[in-house]
């Protein structure tokens, strides 16, 4: 078993105390919802994806056997959300406008660096991008970003250096695009 | 030629993560010194690594904990019975069930009744000229109570295994 700061507060959720769930949420709805932005790429479908998988697993917390650690089965959960929702966005054949939009419009900042990374990894694909958000954003292990995606360990490292080859690359492209256009 | 490239990337973000041993880094930093261009992206590379660290989490709607509260507060009202109140629909299934089978023992369902059309017309026979054909279903009582006491039986293992021993295993492995 693994040593999760999280498990006192699980055990008096289980025990009644609904409302500490109210503090786990808290803890992770950043991370949580950063991840489903990253699947999604859209701010109110991630910020509804992320609250359905609170509330999945608040329901399914007696069964969290606490053989990883409670963040990286929440995530798993956030992550399976995502893609459900992404699944039905792709059946609501959701027009591709709406999502490029704000980057079109971004690149009108053109000094914001944190605006050409996030234009860079918009071009990235899905998988690539959820395997950067968990390397960087939260410093996940190889092993534990394997868990959440329920992919084999050396696929994940395989996808995270391509996802970090592309993202050289393609920030490499917009930089120039950039310069061109001053 | 594409693996080759792939198997130098491998080695280059695992000399930029600091996950080679003292020999491979060694034997990298020889190939390394001898590659301008495995040097140029080695430094493209950790440019771009510290430029990631400037990246942030995102931030959901200030009410996003408060939503996710009330949204688990209407499933748990509009979820399904309470143990409680599933042992009291169980105990009135089961009395039914009860004395349905002790009349049905008593006897009180035994006669044989049937349905039949009504031969007299009353009124109607001067409109109706041709004699109606005589229609009888029988109707065995015991066999359509004994019919509500299976259905009854049905329901109450639904009952028992939906709103009282789910939830109290449930409830049983959340505390162990």
């Amino acid at each position: 078993m693994v040593h999760d700061p999280d498990i006192p507060v699980i055990e008096r959720v289980l025990q009644g105390e609904q409302h500490l769930y109210a503090q786990l949420v808290n803890k992770h709805k950043s991370y949580a919802y950063s991840l489903a932005l990253r699947v999604l790429e859209s701010k109110p479908d991630a910020e509804e994806a992320a609250q359905d998988a609170f509330v999945k697993a608040f329901k399914y917390l007696g069964g969290f056997n606490r053989e990883a650690k409670f963040s990286t089965w929440l995530y798993r959960i956030v992550f399976n959300t995502a893609i459900s929702y992404k699944r039905k966005q792709k059946m609501k054949l959701q027009s591709i406008e709406t999502v490029h939009l704000g980057y079109s419009q971004d690149s009108l900042e053109k000094n914001d660096k944190k605006k050409f990374i996030e234009q860079a990894i918009s071009k990235l694909n899905e998988a690539d991008r959820v395997a950067i958000t968990l390397f960087y954003l939260q410093e996940f292990s190889l092993e534990e970003i394997a868990d959440i995606t329920n992919t084999p360990a050396n696929t994940v490292k395989v996808r995270v250096h391509r996802a970090r080859h592309r993202l050289a690359e393609e920030l490499k492209g917009i930089l120039n695009e950039e310069a061109l256009s001053l | 030629m594409e693996r080759t490239s792939n198997d130098m990337n491998t080695k280059l973000f695992d000399y930029l993560d600091g996950t080679m041993s003292a020999d491979e880094r060694k034997e990298f930093e020889h190939i390394l010194s001898a590659s301008p261009a495995l040097q140029k992206q080695v430094d493209e590379q950790r440019l771009l690594e510290s430029s990631l660290r400037i990246l942030k989490l995102e931030e959901p709607s200030p009410a996003f904990a408060q939503n996710v509260m009330s949204k688990i507060n209407q499933s748990s009202q509009g979820s399904s019975l309470s143990i409680r109140n599933g042992i009291f629909l169980l105990v009135g299934v089961m009395v039914v069930s009860l004395i349905a089978t002790l009349l049905v023992q008593a006897g009180v369902f035994d006669a044989t009744g049937s349905l039949s059309a009504p031969t007299n017309m009353g009124g109607l026979s001067e409109y109706i000229k041709q004699p109606l054909p005589s229609i009888s279903i029988p109707i065995n009582g015991k066999l359509i109570v004994n019919g509500i006491i299976l259905l009854n039986l049905a329901i109450g293992f639904i009952i028992l295994d939906r709103a009282v021993l789910r939830p109290y295993f449930e409830r049983r492995m959340r505390h162990s």
